[in-house]
């Protein structure tokens, strides 16, 4: 398959550029040698001409009369009044009033995560409906906005808005006492839904759905990371420029989904596993902050760090995700992208370790905050490495620094001028979300 | 009563706000003009597909609904392209899911094995036009193996001629994301081009002269 060499990833990108006769000298004679030498390269061009010249060429088939006709009366058959209501959509599963955690205007970020892990144990809980109707010793505790007698201050951070079987919360070191619909939730809350139960808890700038005998710790003061233990979270994170960045931590991995971003994942099994209906997700190793990955919509991920791979996510899936997540049907965010399984390199072969090293030395100088020295190390990274995923991380962690420094048109350039050295690595999806932020601020920034 | 749809500076605008206030005659006329167009796209795309008929169908549903948020800041013509393109893309992700095709590069493997010897007669009738007829038709049905978001890259870009930031604003997704889908999708349609040696011979009997 072609384009699997760095010469022909060059003739892809710079394809457009040819098209238009945009291309500098430089640029010229290096692709005039590259056609030269590869005879897949050198046919792209007049393969495309012809499809996209006989595509154009074929003269308005005529409508048929008799197919205009019957499609005329159809449509005018319509009821006038159903044009009026607005499209009902698919009808949701569950009945149940969801709270306004999506902004109309924005379009949310839903991610989930499943995750491995120990057992909480908790106390057993009396028998009881679920719903308003009844309340139990302790609901009228919960409904006191955390005045519950004990020493640390609970702070409100949200509300259980909605809840199908039986959750449980512990705070500090209170015993076990049963969720009801409508509780106020406060920071650090620890949280359990039965097996085949659902809470829904809506945060700050987040609607978190627990389910599947989920545990899971809501943020402590000043943060924005739930702690999931055990069980499936599908949360969903609304796409708003100023806030934090909004996580899920798992025993194998943080799971960000940055404020601009949307993303949705699920997972199902006993392992931690991220599965992104929409948007973007960015995945941390906790062990080794190198290991970062992207997961865009229509991939699921195992946290497995010795061997990750990405994997496609069923069309059903990613439906049924955004089903639940209040879309009644996939919008144009929720695509399906194609993706062939990706391996990160563990085992660095020999001779990398002059590179790899600059990398560190790098890393340190972020840390010690010299910064500029730190762009300048990158860049020769990325210029010079003889490896093609050491420049590319060079490269890319270089646009990282310049965003995190707001010098978005350095960020820009690096992210967005080097496409055919993030092809088919990680950093391809990440450096557009990057560059999708770009574009956002500098729209925002633009005088009207 | 006054609609969103005013101050139009073109041909129809009566009929336009007439249909987007609800008159069922003027949405009539509305599809007596512009029926043609839209079909003309949706057999661009989908070739003589039996689901044309149904598509043309959708288009106008969603036409005669959304008409009433039409702000004529755009041409009509434009606007009901746009509407035909969320048709087709629809249309294709449908296709896709209901034939459960896995997504993953080996589906480049399963090549149908090229029928024609090349000691047939050359057809009667002007060559270029065959040419370009058959051409057409195995594109198509290259296109139509790639995933439909690679397919409304490249037939919106490199065959239709909009720019990245209009496909972007179509489909939903930044210019960027366009651009990689652009690059992939030539990538895996001229392979498969490449592999169909009859085609390959169509191509250099002149189907790209113009």
């Amino acid at each position: 398959m072609n384009g699997v060499n760095d010469d022909c990833r060059r003739f892809e990108h710079l394809y457009d550029t040819a098209l238009r006769g945009e291309l500098n000298e430089e640029e010229s004679a290096s692709l005039e040698r590259h056609l030269q030498s590869c005879p897949d390269c050198a046919s792209t061009l007049p393969i495309m001409s012809a499809l996209a010249d006989a595509w154009g060429s074929q003269d308005e088939p005529r409508l048929d009369p008799r197919l205009e006709e019957r499609v005329r009366a159809r449509l005018l058959d319509e009821d006038p009044a159903a044009r009026r209501e607005a499209s009902p959509g698919t009808p949701r599963r569950r009945k149940r009033p969801r709270a306004a955690a999506i902004a109309v205007a924005a379009a949310a970020a839903v991610v989930a995560a499943v995750v491995a892990g120990g057992l909480l144990e908790l106390d057993a809980v009396e028998e009881e409906p679920s719903g308003r109707s009844a309340r139990a010793p302790g609901a009228a505790e919960q409904e006191d906005h955390g005045a519950r007698g004990v020493e640390n201050e609970a702070i409100p951070c949200g509300t259980a808005t909605s809840l199908d079987g039986r959750a449980i919360l512990v705070r500090g070191e209170s015993a076990a006492a049963p969720v009801l619909e409508g509780a106020v939730l406060a920071r650090g809350d620890l949280l359990e839904v039965e097996k085949g139960g659902e809470l829904e808890v809506e945060l700050s700038g987040a609607t978190l759905s627990a389910e599947g005998g989920a545990v899971f710790r809501l943020p402590e003061r000043g943060a924005a990371t739930v702690e999931l233990r055990r069980g499936v979270l599908l949360a969903v994170v609304s796409r708003d420029g100023s806030s934090d960045p909004f996580a899920v931590e798992t025993p194998a991995g943080s799971i960000e989904v940055t404020g601009t971003v949307f993303c949705t994942s699920v997972a199902a099994n006993a392992e931690a596993y991220v599965q992104v209906a929409e948007g973007t997700v960015i995945v941390r190793d906790r062990a080794d902050e190198r290991n970062v990955l992207a997961v865009e919509a229509g991939e699921a991920f195992r946290l497995d760090w010795s061997e990750p791979s990405v994997e496609s996510l069923s069309a059903e899936r990613q439906e049924d995700l955004l089903a639940r997540a209040g879309r009644t049907r996939p919008g144009p965010d929720a695509v399906v992208e194609e993706g062939p399984t990706r391996e990160i390199e563990t085992r660095p072969p020999k001779g990398r370790e002059h590179w790899e090293r600059l990398l560190a030395e790098a890393l340190e100088l972020r840390r010690a905050r010299r910064t500029s020295e730190a762009l300048k190390t990158y860049e020769r990274i990325a210029r010079r490495a003889p490896f093609r995923d050491l420049r590319a991380e060079a490269r890319f962690t270089r646009g990282q620094l310049a965003f995190s420094l707001g010098d978005y048109e350095t960020a820009r350039r690096d992210l967005g001028d080097h496409a055919e050295l993030f092809d088919d690595t990680p950093y391809d999806r990440m450096a557009r979300v990057y560059l999708e932020r770009i574009d956002e601020i500098f729209a925002r920034n633009e005088p009207r | 009563m006054p609609s969103a749809v005013t101050d139009l500076e073109q041909p129809h605008d009566d009929l336009i706000i007439r249909a987007a206030e609800g008159d069922l005659i003027a949405f009539g006329s509305l599809y007596d003009e512009f029926a043609d167009y839209v079909h003309g796209i949706l057999r661009r795309h989908l070739g003589s597909s039996p689901h044309v008929e149904d598509l043309l169908q959708k288009v106008f549903v969603k036409v005669l609904r959304d008409l009433p948020e039409f702000r004529g800041d755009r041409p009509f013509r434009a606007w009901l392209r746009r509407a035909c393109y969320f048709a087709v893309y629809d249309h294709l992700r449908e296709e896709a899911r209901r034939s459960r095709v896995p997504l993953d590069e080996a589906r480049l493997e399963k090549e149908e094995v090229s029928s024609w010897t090349g000691s047939e007669p050359a057809p009667e009738g002007p060559e270029r036009e065959y040419v370009r007829a058959e051409i057409r038709r195995a594109t198509r049905e290259k296109l139509a193996r790639l995933t439909p978001e690679k397919q409304m890259a490249i037939a919106m870009h490199d065959f239709e001629g909009h720019t990245l930031d209009e496909c972007g604003e179509i489909l939903g997704v930044s210019r960027y994301t366009v651009r990689t889908r652009l690059v992939r999708g030539r990538r895996e349609l001229a392979a498969l081009v490449r592999k169909d040696n009859r085609l390959m011979q169509l191509i250099g009997r002149g189907g790209g002269e113009r």
